[in-house]
């Protein structure tokens, strides 16, 4: 027939052939560039750049990454307001970059991962780009007399520069999170009796650098990153987050490492050690006719079951709740995604109910971002506050 | 003339049959992948729960209310009539109850997972909630016909006592579209903090309340029929709505710290409803039916008075139960 001849072996033919392209054309290219000397090089540039950042404390956080001038002028004499948040916001996300990049270097043998590579080139870019249009908004700066709105107009240049640049910082962040999580298995113990402080301190970090996120996509993404007075940026909570995340983890919850005592025998003579050996050997053997006599008693378990060790306990009962809070967050970023809060506050006055007239379902995403960042009870607040009781160091 | 061979001709006519049945077989294929595989639009059930959360009974129209309020007016200031009266304020109440109940899971269920879950459940949703509205038309529409109608009258109370049957309905529709909701959300909304055991320990006491209410009226319907007298004992319904009504707020509303939203961030709050689920096991029960059928006003609060022979409970769980459900409330 026809179609056995001729359609059939055209259609196998261009399957494979995609399927070709798909493995071959599509591959990663061999990436030549060692991961960690990028970002050795892109952070201690940043670093090194006085002219835009400085060590400052924002919204309660601490960062070597404040960037500056980031606030508009109101008046031709008045100073620079507005957008703090982005200060910490850029901050976090740099401040991550900073504490965890080192461990490219120590793994055996040497990285050279594509996705960082890019991510890392993408936010060095983004670093340029800022570095240019800061430069103009400082010459402009120095112009005598020049107006307010001229320096606003650059200033929104400058911002949108910066917001873009955020948005890489984070690319960054993650794909290096990422990495140090799946390859370097930094989570892998978390949970565990085996479990290190660095393990902890980075699920911890991770952690934040995700909540970072949530407010980086309701400020700059949903809110368009514009200075707008509303409630749902009211975050009491704020401040709150930005100090935990930068407190000292308690070591409560690292479960200390079982020593192997061996006797100390170095002062002892000869004979004392081998009459302690016999004294071992008659306890041993104590020991084993014991235990043959707790053998016969009737209604004893062999095998008990050892007692769970509270500190793994406690470690476990905090990942579920990051777990279930990983879900909600979902749905957070769903709402954040339909509803602008850009538009709610610009164009609808914050009037949810006109709000509902263009976009029926505007009042249930209002009230998941309300339940998640601002409300008395909200998902954030509660969190930190279980945060605050156990992770942070008294 | 010699004939010419038919042999052609007939195979070609086969073929063409074969052809057109391969067509018709090929076309019933593609309609049975179509309907199997395109999902049903669960959206429309969420807009409709959002459009009946805008416009609930008694809670949302302001004629609605006001109708309802010139109603109880005049059933207060007829003697004969003021039985009624009570049973007219908790039916607000439970209006209200409603309403809040299904305001949670307006809030929520937008987030919902589009799974087979939410799929089985969303015509149930739907289709109950479209019913309910109808129904909340005529009592609407009763409520205000009622205005015209000379208080002291015959006519009055039946009117009445109609309006009654017609929020039996009301409940009873909305009690099947509840009881889908929570199943589309136990089943749908993923692991999410609030989808934990006092979610589903919650929702399923509000959907066993939900029943007691509606057989406390439907007992309550069969006390006051037409053309008998007016007892003065005819309400049965008085615990179970103050039992339904303090439950829906103070575990599904923001008035109160909702162990839903605390589950995980409070250990005492976990521990209790931990204590909740571990009941039904202890005590053999499915559900609290039982337990709520016993509500009883003792010295003034109330309290479950059900026991339970040869039970050993040394963690006190029934009465953890009965302080989540409401037992020892003042009146």
């Amino acid at each position: 027939m026809a179609i056995k001849k001729f359609i059939l072996p055209i259609v196998l033919s261009i399957v494979i052939a995609l399927s070709g392209i798909i493995l071959f054309g599509c591959g990663e290219k061999e990436e030549k560039e060692k991961s960690y000397d990028l970002y050795s090089s892109v952070m201690d540039t940043i670093k090194q750049d006085s002219s835009l950042f400085e060590t400052k404390t924002a919204n309660g956080l601490s960062t070597q990454f404040s960037i500056k001038d980031i606030g508009f002028k109101t008046s031709q004499n008045s100073g620079l307001e507005g957008y703090e948040y982005y200060v910490t916001v850029l901050g976090a996300g740099l401040e991550f970059i900073d504490d965890y990049y080192e461990k490219l270097n120590t793994t055996q043998g040497v990285v050279k991962n594509a996705s960082l590579n890019n991510s890392v080139r993408a936010m060095k870019k983004g670093y340029e780009n800022v570095k240019s249009e800061h430069d103009k908004l400082l010459s402009i700066n120095n112009i005598n007399d020049i107006s307010y709105e001229i320096y606003n107009a650059h200033f929104y240049n400058y911002r949108i520069s910066v917001t873009n640049f955020i948005n890489k910082v984070y690319d960054c962040a993650f794909s290096l999170a990422k990495y140090n999580d799946r390859y370097l298995n930094m989570t892998k113990d978390v949970g565990k009796e085996s479990m290190t402080k660095e393990q902890f301190d980075f699920y911890i970090d991770y952690e934040y650098l995700k909540i970072y996120e949530d407010f980086k996509v309701l400020l700059i993404d949903s809110g368009k990153g514009a200075d707008l007075d509303t409630q749902l940026f009211a975050f009491d909570v704020y401040e709150t987050f930005n100090k935990l995340a930068t407190s000292e983890k308690t070591s409560d919850l690292i479960v200390p490492p079982k020593p192997e005592e061996k006797p100390d025998e170095s002062g002892k003579d000869e004979g004392e050690v081998e009459a302690g050996k016999v004294a071992d050997a008659a306890v041993k053997d104590e020991v084993l006719n014991n235990e043959d006599k707790d053998e016969e008693k009737p209604g004893e378990s062999e095998n008990e079951e050892p007692k769970p060790n509270p500190i793994v306990e406690k470690v476990k009962s905090l990942k579920t709740v990051f777990a279930r809070f990983a879900e909600n967050r979902k749905d957070v970023r769903q709402a954040m995604k339909k509803f602008s809060v850009y538009k709610f506050v610009e164009v609808y006055g914050e009037d949810i109910v006109a709000y509902k007239n263009d976009f029926e379902d505007a009042p249930a995403y209002y009230e998941k971002l309300k339940d998640y960042f601002t409300n008395d009870d909200s998902t954030l607040k509660l969190l930190f506050l279980k945060l605050e009781n156990e992770v942070v160091a008294k | 003339m010699a004939k010419s061979s038919s042999k052609g001709y007939s195979a070609g006519g086969g073929k063409k049959w074969l052809v057109a049945i391969a067509l018709v077989v090929l076309v019933a294929i593609a309609v049975v992948v179509v309907l199997i595989c395109i999902p049903p639009n669960t959206y429309n059930a969420i807009q409709t729960l959002n459009r009946t959360t805008n416009s609930s009974f008694l809670v949302d129209s302001s004629k609605e209310q006001e109708d309802f309020i010139n109603l109880r007016d005049k059933i207060e200031a007829v003697p004969k009539f003021q039985a009624y009266s009570e049973e007219l304020n908790d039916i607000a109440w439970v209006a209200t109850a409603v309403d809040e109940i299904l305001e949670f899971y307006n809030d929520n269920i937008i987030f919902a997972n589009n799974n087979k879950n939410l799929k089985k459940n969303f015509k149930p949703i739907k289709n109950n909630l479209n019913k309910a509205k109808e129904i909340q038309k005529k009592l609407a529409s009763s409520l205000s016909k009622m205005k015209e109608i000379a208080r002291e009258s015959d006519s009055m109370r039946n009117a009445i006592i109609d309006f009654r049957a017609d929020f039996i309905r009301w409940m009873k529709a909305n009690q099947k579209a509840v009881a889908a909701l929570n199943s589309a959300y136990s089943g749908s909304m993923g692991n999410i903090l609030e989808n934990n055991t006092a979610s589903r320990l919650i929702l399923n006491t509000v959907d066993q309340m939900f029943e007691d209410v509606i057989s406390s009226f439907e007992k309550t319907k069969e006390e006051d029929k037409k053309g008998t007298d007016l007892k003065t004992d005819y309400y049965k319904a008085e615990l179970s709505t103050i039992i339904f009504g303090r439950f829906v707020l103070e575990n599904l509303t923001e008035t109160f710290d909702s162990p839903i939203k605390y589950y995980y961030f409070d250990e005492e709050i976990k521990a209790k409803f931990d204590k909740f689920e571990r009941f039904f096991e202890v005590y053999k029960l499915k559900d609290l039916s039982s337990v709520l059928a016993s509500a009883q006003k003792v010295g003034g609060r109330i309290d479950f008075t059900k026991t339970f022979e040869g039970v050993e409970d040394k963690e006190g769980l029934y009465e953890t139960v009965k302080s989540i459900i409401g037992g020892n409330y003042g009146d």
